[in-house]
């Protein structure tokens, strides 16, 4: 017993220290901009100026002609549409490819050859194609969605032991069943790992694309806001990006213990 | 080993077949359809692949543009990959490294490298650096979590082993959990790697006067599909060869790791 | 005779308890026993009945939650290279050749290369690996690579052996294979081992000394000195008659424990 305290006691301290690391940053942030004025708050703006943007502009439509939620909303409707495609796509292409060894040998060489290109360096191909607007976003989102899913599917039903094939032929299953009952499941971590990776891509495509062509969108916001040399805007943006992928990836981490292990527990 | 010739066989005759098939549907698509008036049909844009390679797009050939985006990424991924191991193998052996870094890390790393673009430009100008500052992060928060992940993961009864024969901590730390740590180092440059190409060429799309990612800017601000198409099968076949010079790396690095077990 | 001999490791009094989410869990209780020099003492108990737990106290891995253990005067407090481990895990390093395991020790110790070249190929040569110095563990079958272990171990020269089931991941014919080897290399190379296992002909056939330990929480049950020729007759009469007699208490303190 008297050990556990002592445990508990230790992770606490650490906690602490962790606290003190974070306050000692945005600390050091203050000081240096705000008291030293090291840089000019239109190129590091202090944590305060920050915060305050980030309030003004939950209301305020200055300098792109729309609020923080709206631009929110904006890349969110976007990437959600080309993610959901790009997955629905992408998983049942991976696993296809990796089930049935004819799909394989002609898909395969075609995919490797998309594979190494970056899905943002498309952009410039499918604004000329669609022109700025929702589709060359929906687009390379798509895209960047379907390799990371197709990649790690496939890698996934990869991972079946011949020898669970092997019972599955015991039990007189078909091939379906077969897929079905024993590869999928054993393909399901990967799979999820893959639509995590996934939207990491999406998120990071969806932003270029706004940052390069867009009116409207949280990478178009901080676009603008370097236009108008207003940097803590650049800031506010960056942060919210950064939260939603955390939030999505959080989201995506809770639905893979969910599914993942109640599968594996069964 | 019949077998496996004979497999190898039909996967190349498959192969030829599907890439025949796309660009085969690309020039038909490109000559019959509407198309033809946005695309650029396959032996269009081959033929100007090479003249793009021995003449000049802008200012320079396209080899002269790959050469600059190749030098960023070098650059960038060099000096980012040497602090994320360092800092990540010392938050990964050391809790106190963990609980003063980590949640500063947990906070930088979601952001996208691409989202840092703007704010490179506001405090490094148009210059190379804000470039080799993207570069240098997406590098960075790529290594770090492996690199810690795989310091945390060292089996502690190969630490024990060593401490038995005398190791003290900084001897454990630079003969066992180093080198202990190298496949899952190399997992995290592999992916490094490719992310911290696809940030140059963003990099380059977004505020550049040079490199592949410029080339196909410019091609979509002149409308000139030709050359958007010619950059970006540079910038997949550069892709591409990064990807396999890491894994080769990793395949000679990490012999104890693989085979026999 | 026996008495003469110096005691190099002595436990006194130890205990361990362990915090589980299920409460404390007593693994080893008020252990008392003693290992003199150059002796081969077998501890021998049944099961998950906290051996490991013992070897890892000694080495220095862990910490006694009572009582303590002397190595040669000293508590042991953590680990030294007077105490050498054979893991039961076989523990080699990965990255490293046989010769790059086998020369670790003298090597953190700031051993010349030439002199500790030499020293490890002794070792290895002891063992009977030579050929293999640039193999990596990989590449080596898991008797070898308890050789390997052996080797590095024995290359540091420690005073006291500690062997963890080191053949328990082995199978059956090279666990015989190696427990002759081991034979053979403690007569040539004579060290104090501590040598912990299940196996009660393995016990017999190496031991000066057994400790038979009771099932969990450890604790000594009894104990016996073995004094039959070495190499040992695994079929002659006495031997079996002591494994039948040892066998026997272990059924009966299994039982006892249980109650």
């Amino acid at each position: 017993m008297k050990k556990k305290k002592k445990k508990k006691k230790k992770f606490n301290k650490y906690m602490i220290i962790s606290c003190c690391s974070v306050l000692a940053v945005i600390g050091i942030w203050y000081f240096c901009i705000n008291i030293l004025h090291l840089k000019q708050e239109t190129v590091f703006p202090g944590p305060f100026t920050v915060a305050k943007t980030f309030v003004q502009k939950m209301t305020s439509k200055v300098p792109d002609g729309a609020t923080l939620p709206t631009h929110l909303l904006e890349s969110l409707k976007v990437v959600l549409l080309g993610y959901s495609l790009g997955v629905l796509f992408g998983v049942p292409a991976g696993i296809l490819m990796a089930w049935s060894k004819w799909v394989d040998r002609f898909m395969r060489p075609l995919f490797d050859l998309i594979r190494p290109v970056p899905g943002l360096a498309w952009i410039p191909m499918f604004i000329l194609l669609f022109g700025i607007g929702i589709m060359p976003k929906a687009a390379v989102i798509f895209l960047s969605t379907s390799v990371a899913c197709i990649v790690n599917s496939y890698t996934g039903i990869r991972q079946t032991k011949q020898e669970h094939l092997w019972v599955g032929d015991v039990f007189g299953f078909s091939n379906r069943q077969k897929l079905f009952r024993i590869a999928i499941p054993t393909a399901l971590p990967m799979i999820f790992t893959g639509l995590r990776v996934a939207m990491g891509a999406a998120w990071m495509a969806s932003v270029a694309a706004e940052l390069l062509a867009s009116s409207a969108g949280l990478g178009y916001m901080i676009q603008q806001g370097r236009y108008a040399s207003k940097a803590s805007l650049v800031f506010v943006g960056m942060i919210m990006i950064g939260l939603v992928g955390l939030i999505f990836d959080a989201i995506l981490h809770w639905l893979e213990i969910k599914v993942a292990k109640g599968m594996n527990a069964e | 080993m019949n077998e496996k010739v004979k497999e190898t066989m039909i996967s190349a005759i498959c192969a030829v077949i599907s890439i025949g098939a796309f660009l085969l549907l690309w020039w038909w698509g490109t000559h019959f359809t509407t198309l033809s008036k946005l695309m650029p049909d396959p032996v269009t844009v081959f033929s100007s692949l090479i003249e793009y390679c021995v003449g000049t797009v802008g200012k320079c050939s396209l080899i002269v543009h790959m050469l600059n985006s190749l030098r960023r990424v070098l650059i960038g991924f060099l000096l980012g990959s040497l602090v994320g191991i360092s800092l990540g193998l010392l938050m990964g052996r050391y809790m106190l490294a963990r609980a003063i870094f980590n949640p500063i890390f947990r906070f930088i790393r979601p952001i996208p490298p691409i989202a840092w673009i703007p704010i490179s430009i506001v405090w490094f100008g148009l210059g190379e650096q804000a470039k080799i500052f993207l570069i240098f992060l997406a590098a960075f928060a790529n290594t770090t979590l492996n690199a810690m992940t795989g310091a945390m993961s060292v089996d502690p009864e190969i630490i024990n082993a060593s401490r038995m024969l005398g190791a003290k901590e900084r001897q454990i730390f630079t003969t066992i959990v180093i080198p202990a740590a190298v496949p899952s180092i190399f997992a995290g440059l592999q992916v490094g790697i490719s992310s911290a190409w696809a940030s140059v060429v963003a990099a380059e799309m977004i505020k550049a006067q040079n490199g592949l990612g410029w080339t196909i800017q410019a091609g979509m601000d002149n409308n000139n599909m030709t050359q958007i198409l010619a950059g970006i099968i540079m910038i997949g076949v550069v892709g591409f060869l990064l990807a396999y010079i890491m894994r080769k790396a990793e395949e000679v690095m990490c012999r104890w790791n693989k085979s026999g077990r | 005779m026996e008495q003469e001999r110096k005691i190099i490791i002595e436990s006194e009094h130890v205990s361990k308890v362990f915090d589980t989410p299920d409460g404390e869990h007593e693994v080893v209780h008020d252990l008392n026993f003693s290992a003199r020099e150059n002796e081969f003492l077998v501890l021998f108990g049944p099961g998950q009945c906290g051996k490991t737990t013992i070897i890892n106290m000694i080495a220095g891995f862990e910490q006694t939650s009572e009582g303590k253990i002397m190595a040669e005067g000293e508590k042991v407090e953590k680990p030294d290279i007077s105490r050498g481990v054979v893991f039961q895990s076989i523990s080699l390093f990965p990255w490293m050749t046989t010769m790059g395991n086998v020369e670790y020790g003298p090597k953190i110790a700031g051993v010349k290369k030439k002199e500790r070249r030499e020293r490890a190929q002794k070792y290895i040569d002891l063992v009977g690996l030579q050929g293999f110095e640039n193999s990596f563990p990989n590449q080596l079958s898991g008797g070898m690579r308890q050789r390997v272990g052996i080797a590095r171990a024995y290359c540091n020269e420690p005073r006291v052996m500690l062997m963890d089931e080191p053949f328990g991941a082995l199978d059956a014919q090279t666990r015989y294979l190696m427990q002759e080897e081991l034979q053979r290399i403690w007569s040539t190379e004579k060290r104090t081992v501590i040598f912990v296992t299940n196996n009660i002909e393995e016990a017999l056939y190496l031991a000066d000394r057994i400790i038979v330990l009771t099932s969990c929480p450890a604790t000594v049950k009894k104990e016996y000195v073995i004094d039959l020729p070495r190499p040992r007759d695994l079929v002659s009469e006495e031997f079996l008659a002591l494994r039948k007699e040892i066998t026997g208490i272990l059924d009966s303190s299994q039982w006892e424990g249980e109650t």
